[in-house]
């Protein structure tokens, strides 16, 4: 595989979540079509219940799309192969109870057939990198959220991933946590890491995405890259707004 | 390989950390030990009672455990989301329930080993120890695990209550086969089919189960634990296999 | 707050606990409980392999509801179901022999030797070679039944298991010839008699026993054989 292949390919992936007692069939993602490119920061931007965790959950091979495909690195998305190259961290991560997080991101790390040097090496400096150095003997049920979201990066990055799926990396961090967490992802994207994450939050788009796309009920709204949007002397979130109203499908967000 | 051991370590340390476990442990001892309590009210059957009881606790609390946890586990793994944690490393979905069918199985072989120790201190103490009871608790064992399988099995498909009811329906039922048979042979030839059906079909929890035998002795043909044995891990074996089959085509 | 709350749950404890000493006072005014025993087949359906714990737990019901009438003024004593408590722990339990033996006691004492007996057939059909069937039998029938011909055949049986096999013991299989002979010598068999008697002389000497030696020889001596 070359460097300017495609890490990322989805084309018409849809997603229909079959109807069950009390509840009818409903379209989680429609029709999506998305590239990205080796080396690319990209956000998925979108309100809640938009399909951004459907997205990601199609492209870690979680699920199975009702149509349309996606491929990852060239290859299906579940084999083995593609995975050992994907650091993901989930929405509001709650991990293992009674694990320290340092116990969990070496079984993480263990999953990756890391060799045990490297594996506690790296354990060593992504603590660091995270800020939990001093938390890592501590059980995962006495951490605050924003410790869960730390840990949860250290896991993610443990297997020195290149592509790095992120489910809203911000929430449950603080200012602090999320100057760091910004400044991770920068030293990530230096050292040619493809990332691709969900975001309702545009500030964080702005700072760090090279191309982002807007998605709205299941459907692709936008994409661009950030300077494109932000031609004209308006802000993002200007034109964001903008962009929803025209997608007729009410303004009931952004948090 | 080394994955699968890191699965089952993992959940071998969720769950013996789990602190239901203790209180089962707390509870099956009293039980046992209360055995010695009933035993003074009994005129002369103290020995007796003790050994009942004893055995009767240690598979009574092994099996509570084995459906109660074995059927909560993989729900919390999927409320949780742990399991996209996992499952978005390269680890396959057989490997995963393979680790987790590892994990509680050691656990609960924790938890025999402790109530068969206390169960071996009291009856040693009190002169009714007998090696043959060994037998009971190493039959127990297979139990559990064919209980851990068809936990993981049911809750594959179904909710954990849900889960937890099959389970102990199946639990129930696989000790109680022997009557249901009876019941077919005087009935019609299509009843009495179904009934045999059932009774080679479903779990027999009685051939896993000596503890009436045991408590005097009676003879006990090794290859007849043999059998007993490989039953019991060919049936562990195909709930398992259905549990991966189930799972595997599930969304999460 | 806690210091209100406390008082509160304490007096409404005591009532709670004064109500339920009423309740019990209605359910003694209903008259004694009974000790219900529920069908074998039914119990067995549903034991779910727990059998020797349920047969067990019978055990320990029979004494709760009958074991304070055993000290009882013999013609007050009302039992209830013995026998068919007996059968069921029995059933469940085929080797719990205690069952057998104090059961037999029991339904004997109950004016239930028939009871008694018929239980003790089923422990011995059971377990033939168990010499403690045939002993109590002997026992039984000689007490409660009046049976001396039966009696004496039981304890036949009873020194002959004594004497063979794996729970072999020739200190009870004497005893069992005693009380066979006795038995004999009071039924007006006195070839039998006599014949038991110099049996149990020539083990008695054969073991140095000599306490047992001095009653044969005295026996012998009261049936008017000389040796």
């Amino acid at each position: 595989m070359t460097d300017h292949e495609l890490v990322i390919d989805a084309q018409a992936l849809t997603k229909i979540y079959p109807a069950q007692i009390g509840q009818a069939a409903k379209t989680a993602l429609d029709g999506l079509e998305l590239r990205v490119a080796r080396g690319e920061t990209f956000g998925i931007l979108g309100p809640n219940g938009a399909g951004k965790t459907t997205t990601q959950k199609l492209f870690l091979g979680l699920m199975r799309p009702t149509k349309g495909t996606v491929t990852m690195f060239g290859a299906r998305p579940d084999e083995a192969a593609v995975r050992k190259r994907i650091g993901f961290l989930p929405e509001n991560p709650y991990f293992y109870n009674y694990l320290t997080g340092e116990e969990f991101v070496r079984f993480c790390g263990g999953l990756f057939d890391i060799p045990r040097k490297t594996l506690e090496e790296r354990l060593d400096k992504l603590l660091e990198l995270v800020g939990m150095q001093s938390a890592k003997e501590q059980q995962l049920r006495k951490y605050s959220k924003g410790m869960l979201q730390r840990i949860g990066i250290a896991q993610a990055l443990i297997n020195d991933p290149d592509l790095v799926l992120l489910d809203e990396p911000m929430s449950g961090l603080d200012p602090v946590g999320r100057h760091q967490f910004r400044e991770i992802i920068k030293g990530l994207k230096a050292q040619g890491k493809t990332i691709v994450f969900n975001s309702h939050i545009l500030s964080d788009v702005e700072d760090i995405c090279d191309r982002f796309c807007i998605l709205l009920h299941g459907r692709k709204v936008a994409e661009g890259t950030v300077a494109e949007f932000t031609s004209g002397g308006k802000s993002l979130e200007e034109h964001f707004v903008k962009v929803v109203n025209e997608s007729n499908q009410g303004a009931a967000m952004i948090g | 390989m080394q994955k699968i051991v890191d699965l089952a370590n993992n959940t071998f340390r969720e769950t013996i950390r789990d602190r239901v476990l203790n209180a089962a442990l707390v509870f099956a001892v009293a039980m046992i030990g209360a055995s010695v309590l009933l035993g003074t009210l009994s005129i002369g059957q103290d020995i007796k009672i003790m050994r009942d009881l004893g055995l009767a606790a240690i598979e009574v609390f092994g099996a509570a455990i084995a459906i109660f946890v074995g059927t909560s586990m993989l729900f919390r793994e999927i409320d949780k989301r742990t399991v996209i944690v996992v499952l978005a490393k390269p680890v396959t979905r057989h490997e995963f329930l393979l680790g987790k069918f590892l994990g509680l199985s050691a656990t609960l072989t924790c938890l025999l080993v402790a109530m068969a120790a206390a169960y071996a201190a009291l009856l040693l103490y009190s002169g009714g120890w007998d090696n043959a009871l060994l037998w009971q608790v190493a039959l127990v064992w297979m139990q559990l695990l064919v209980l851990v399988g068809l936990s993981l099995m049911f809750s594959a498909f179904t909710s954990p209550v849900l889960a937890m009811l099959f389970t102990f329906g199946l639990y129930l039922a696989g000790h109680n086969l022997d009557s249901f048979k009876v019941l077919g042979e005087k009935a019609s030839p299509l009843v009495k089919a179904l009934t045999e059906a059932l009774y080679y079909g479903l779990p027999n929890f009685s051939h896993l189960d000596i503890k009436n035998q045991v408590v005097y002795g009676a003879p006990f043909s090794l290859p007849q634990f043999g059998v007993a044995v490989t039953y019991g891990a060919v049936y562990a074996a195909l709930a398992l296999a259905v549990a991966m089959v189930v799972f595997s085509r599930r969304e999460l | 707050m806690l210091a209100q709350f406390v008082p509160a749950a304490l007096a409404l404890l005591l009532a709670a606990g004064g109500l339920s000493w009423r309740m019990e006072r209605f359910h003694q005014a209903e008259g004694q409980a009974r000790w219900i025993v529920p069908r074998g087949d039914v119990v067995r359906a549903i034991a779910t392999d727990f059998e020797n714990l349920l047969a067990d737990s019978f055990w320990l019901q029979f004494l709760q509801y009958n074991g304070e009438k055993l000290t009882e003024d013999p013609l007050e004593r009302r039992y209830e179901n013995l026998l068919n408590g007996f059968y069921l722990m029995t059933d469940l339990d085929p080797h719990f022999r205690d069952a057998y033996l104090f059961g037999s006691w029991v339904l004997g004492d109950a004016g239930e030797a028939d009871g008694a007996v018929a239980l003790l057939r089923r422990g011995r059909e059971r377990h033939p070679a168990d010499p403690w069937y045939a002993h109590q039998l002997g026992y039984i029938e000689f007490l409660y039944r009046r049976n001396l011909a039966g009696a004496i055949a039981a304890f036949g049986d009873a020194e002959r298991l004594f004497g063979q096999g794996e729970r072999q013991d020739p200190r009870m299989a004497l005893r069992c010839a005693k009380m066979k002979a006795y038995l004999a010598e009071k039924h007006d068999r006195r070839d039998l008699a006599v014949r038991t008697w110099r049996g149990i002389l020539a083990s008695a000497r054969k073991a140095g026993d000599k306490h047992m030696v001095g009653i044969a020889e005295n026996a012998l001596r009261r049936l008017g054989v000389t040796e």
